[in-house]
């Protein structure tokens, strides 16, 4: 037998390259059909891959389960939904009956713009679904707790009634997880929310209790609202609102002595007899009058109470209320300085 | 860490080509992106057609205009206005002065130029006695601007052409637009140049552009210079067809 | 054939070359549009712009929205210095050679209060105050201005109220009084003034003081000098001019009931005495207004302690000055409305309400208590139109395209009624 020269290719764990062993030829058992003499035979390292000398071989076909219809189409009108879907779960696009869509298709090749319908919709799985709180479900759930109720006392039949008789509104939150700990650290947190109407208050304590009060106090809706966080339980933080009401409230009647020192400035509303514009209107009055040394100004206040009141009301607005109506308050201003002065426009 | 290497390796791959465009020091023309497809905005405009600038012109369209049925390229505010006071020239002129992008500065300096050439031009024309002076007297400080930019348009220029190892300075025809550009900046220069410099630049622009219009004043000496320079170097003219 | 002309002739060939360049591609087509000028506005003769009156003293409401001239020796004796009118408005009657000033509403009623009024009592204030920036409140004033000069009126006039306390290199520390600060210079141009407003009445009525002004241990003036003679000592003698005005007032204040002088007290952007003043003590806290010995004077004649007098001022975003040393910072615009968004931050800026109560503050409108308010308003449809006519009379539009419907349009779109806007708008037009 000649030498012959075999070309494996190898693969080595350095580098990928083509290398040329040179090997002896040995004696192999033969396999396949005996070769005849003169034949070039091919060396078979290997068996072959596929066997295409016979016929070929008949796969069995795969038989393959009945798919049902989804469970919608079987589903009749007139059942009871709470209980195919009795709690919070994943959204099923084989359960829900309806024609649900969600989001939009986004590529240029397909469809694009056109709704995605619920069938293999990943998105509709990862939203919240309220198929649990229909308002049979609802009724299910009152009807259950219903044992556990008091009837509603008859005497907050109406929401003034509500407020007259509980005038502190107490809001706390407690939360109920699936964790280890039971605790919530945001259950300790207490709300006060009350109107200050109902409150007993001379001029000079509300004034003083909604400067203590600071931002805690709206002024739109009249309203206060106390929210104690520092202690770490609810009891604590509660007699803490209530304790800080209290001091609030009695604070705010006690007058200190620095309190003397303000300005008219530090009001919050203007005070017009108090005020140079009071001084004014009497000078003008006195000016009316025939002899202007006879009068004193508490007559001339008595005699022209109707006008005085006007003025004091119109002046007080403007410089009082905000830019919003302002043009209307100057304009009444107009009217009863004209009004004083005997003229028209 | 890991992680973030990856998406490091994979970003510096993916932009490997283009980080020289997100290179803040370079200038437009260092991009090496300049002349490339769809490298400026205009580029998706080309089969758009032009849109209508005028509320006359919207009125007398034809019913088979072109742009009834093709898309039509968009109105740019800066340069193109729907507005019957708006002049080409004028926001050219703006569009010369902008420095920094602070086009509302420079309005308001062409609005207070134009004033003040009317102020000066409307107060002769109150003052003239007979209708012939007045006839005479332009007040429109657009007109006026275009007559100055007019006069003050040289019409050659000097190019460098190298010939024998030397440059030499050739005189070529100018073009219109380059033309129209020149005059602008020749009248801005001016008016940088002119004197008193405690006077606003308003002031010595409606100057300028006033003596332009006549013919007279720094601007045309400045064009006047140009053409002798041309004219000095007339020995070379012959270099821009002669390779 | 030189080389210029053979250029000149290439160029005009490459003119006709259409480009290729996007912008001038489209900007031809605009100016091909409007190449035809089109025929002048026509002014309708039956509704003229200008009243045949010139004389205040005659003017009603009928007048109203019309134009009327003023007299030139009459504007130079309102406004001496020019300071009664703006600026603008003055460099626009220059070019026009004539001063005509709109009839409008507030300055109508204030002349209708001022023909009614009873004289004997304390004198009544007029507040005009404006609805936005520019609406003309200067040109009202110096209407009524007029009638009290053509009513032989005695005019107190302070043209523009803030500029005193804006000048601040002005002030100097009061020679006799510590706490006060004199301003020379301004103070001698309001009696200047005030010299020239009532120079013809002051010499019919012989309006000598009453008073003896002591200025220092050797300069004094004795009871019974003629008030012109004192004004023009304190002109001379600039250092007691502040005080000067004092007295003036004083004499004023004293003596307008017996000699039956009806008197028009003016001010124009009077909010400035209710703020603060640029002038800075050395100690670097800023001085108040009534620091100030002429403005401490001027707020006297406010007071209800004298009769025979009328009272108009303004209030304006003009007149509010703007801390330069402190409270710098409750003026800065920190986020941009987006109206406002052009200022940049850190700018310096009146930008609250014009009304009363925001210009004024609680102070101001209790100084000026009782006041009647009047608010002037942009143009009326009528007084636009009038105010557009006399610009196209006037040449003052050269556009063609303003002339005709179109540009009258836009005009009124861009300007939307506003006076000050319209004559900003129609400057360059």
């Amino acid at each position: 037998m000649s030498l012959t020269y075999l070309k494996l290719r190898l693969k080595l764990p350095s580098n990928n390259m083509l290398v040329f062993i040179r090997t002896y030829r040995q004696a192999q058992r033969s396999t396949g059909p005996k070769s005849q003499e003169g034949e070039f035979r091919t060396l078979q390292l290997t068996p072959a891959k596929n066997n295409r000398s016979g016929p070929m071989k008949k796969r069995p076909k795969p038989v393959y389960k009945e798919v049902l219809p989804p469970r919608y189409l079987r589903m009749s009108t007139d059942q009871d939904w709470t209980n195919v879907w009795p709690t919070a779960t994943t959204f099923k696009q084989s359960v829900v009956p309806l024609p649900i869509t969600q989001g939009y298709v986004a590529s240029d090749k397909e469809n694009k713009g056109l709704p995605i319908e619920k069938r293999a919709n990943a998105e509709l799985m990862k939203i919240p679904n309220f198929f649990h709180l229909t308002p049979n479900h609802i009724k299910k759930h009152c009807a259950a707790i219903k044992q556990y109720c008091t009837p509603w006392p008859e005497e907050f039949n109406s929401d003034e009634a509500c407020e007259y008789y509980l005038p502190i509104q107490i809001t706390t939150h407690d939360y109920l997880n699936s964790t280890p700990s039971i605790r919530d650290t945001r259950a300790r947190v207490v709300k006060f929310n009350f109107k200050l109407t109902q409150l007993e208050f001379d001029e000079h304590a509300r004034d003083k209790f909604v400067r203590l009060a600071g931002p805690r106090y709206n002024t739109d809706t009249d309203e206060l609202t106390l929210v104690a966080d520092k202690c770490p339980y609810r009891k604590q933080n509660y007699d803490y609102a209530q304790y800080l009401l209290t001091a609030l409230y009695f604070e705010s009647w006690k007058t200190e002595t620095w309190e003397q020192e303000r300005t008219k400035n530090d009001w919050q509303r203007y005070y017009w007899d108090e005020s140079p514009s009071r001084d004014r209107l009497l000078d003008i009055l006195k000016a009316h009058e025939k002899d202007p040394s006879s009068v004193n100004s508490k007559s001339l206040l008595d005699r022209n109470k109707k006008l005085v009141e006007r003025y004091r009301k119109s002046i007080s607005r403007v410089q009082d209320e905000g830019v919003e109506n302002e043009l209307k308050n100057l304009k009444d201003y107009k009217n009863d300085v004209l009004m004083l002065y005997n003229l028209k426009l | 860490m890991f992680k973030s290497s990856f998406l490091f390796r994979h970003l510096s791959l993916q932009s490997k080509r283009y980080i020289h465009l997100t290179n803040p020091s370079l200038t437009a023309g260092q991009t090496q992106y300049h002349g490339q497809q769809n490298s400026t905005w205009w580029d998706k405009y080309g089969s758009h057609v032009d849109p209508i600038q005028s509320r006359v012109d919207l009125l007398n369209m034809d019913d088979l205009d072109e742009r009834h049925f093709r898309p039509v390229k968009p109105v740019i505010p800066t340069y193109q206005s729907f507005s019957c006071f708006h002049d080409p020239i004028v926001s050219r002129v703006i569009g010369i002065l902008l420095r920094e992008g602070d086009r509302e500065l420079v309005e308001e300096l062409m609005h207070k130029t134009f004033r003040t050439i009317k102020l000066i031009q409307i107060g002769k024309w109150t003052r003239a006695k007979t209708d012939d002076e007045r006839s005479l007297i332009e007040c429109n400080p657009v007109n006026l601007l275009k007559q100055a930019i007019k006069n003050a348009t040289p019409i050659v220029r000097l190019t460098r052409i190298a010939k024998g190892g030397t440059l030499y300075s050739v005189p070529i025809p100018m073009s219109p637009v380059r033309g129209t550009y020149t005059a602008i900046r020749l009248l801005i220069d001016s008016t940088h140049d002119a004197r008193p410099h405690d006077q606003r630049f308003w002031t010595l622009f409606a100057k300028e552009i006033m003596d332009a219009a006549q013919n007279q004043g720094r601007t045309i000496k400045k064009k006047q210079e140009i053409h002798r320079n041309a004219e000095l170097n007339r020995a070379y003219a012959h270099f821009k067809w002669q390779k | 054939m030189t080389l210029i002309t053979s250029c000149l002739i290439r160029a005009r060939v490459a003119a006709y070359r259409s480009f290729n360049r996007f912008y001038a591609n489209s900007v031809t087509r605009t100016i091909d549009v409007h190449s035809v000028p089109q025929d002048l506005f026509e002014s309708k003769a039956e509704q003229p712009f200008r009243t045949s009156t010139n004389d205040p003293l005659l003017h009603t409401e009928k007048d109203l929205g019309l134009f009327y001239t003023v007299n030139p020796e009459d504007l130079k004796r309102i406004s001496p210095f020019g300071k009664s009118l703006p600026l603008q408005f003055r460099e626009e009657c220059e070019a026009f050679n004539e001063t005509c000033v709109m009839i409008r509403q507030p300055s109508i009623d204030i002349i209708k209060l001022m023909k009614q009024i009873d004289w004997n009592l304390p004198p009544l204030k007029v507040v005009l105050f404006p609805s936005e920036l520019g609406v003309g409140m200067s040109l009202s004033l110096f209407h009524v201005l007029h009638y009290g000069l053509r009513k032989k009126m005695l005019l107190v006039n302070t043209p523009t109220a803030a500029e005193v306390l804006k000048l601040a290199l002005d002030a100097t520390p009061s020679p006799n009084n510590e706490l006060m600060w004199d301003t020379p210079t301004a103070a001698s141009s309001w009696l200047k003034t005030f010299a020239i407003n009532n120079e013809e009445l002051l010499k019919e009525t012989n309006f000598r003081t009453k008073f003896t002004y002591t200025w220092s241990a050797r300069e004094s003036t004795p009871a019974g000098t003629h008030l012109l003679d004192l004004i023009g000592y304190a002109t001379e003698r600039i250092k007691y001019a502040s005080e000067c005005v004092g007295a003036i007032v004083k004499e004023v204040k004293t003596q307008v009931k017996e000699k039956n002088i009806q008197t028009l007290v003016t001010f124009d952007t009077i909010n400035s005495y209710y703020g603060p003043t640029w002038i800075v003590k050395p100690d670097k806290s800023t001085v108040k207004p009534n620091e100030v010995t002429m403005v401490k004077a001027l707020q006297e004649l406010l007071l209800p302690d004298w009769n025979n007098a009328f009272i108009v001022v303004t209030i304006g975003p003009k007149g509010v000055i703007i801390p330069k040393v402190r409270e710098k910072r409750n003026w800065l615009v920190r986020h941009g409305h987006y109206r406002t968004e052009h200022r940049l931050p850190g700018v310096l800026m009146y930008d609250e309400a014009m009304t009363v109560k925001s210009l004024l503050r609680t102070e101001g409108i209790e100084a000026l208590e009782p006041f009647v308010p009047i608010q002037v308003q942009k143009y009326t449809d009528d007084e636009f139109n009038n105010q557009y006519r006399y610009y196209i009379d006037r040449n003052w539009i050269q556009n063609h395209r303003g002339r005709d419907e179109e540009g009258r349009k836009e005009i009124l779109f861009y300007t939307a009624k506003n006076p000050y806007e319209m004559a900003k708008f129609v400057g360059s037009r």
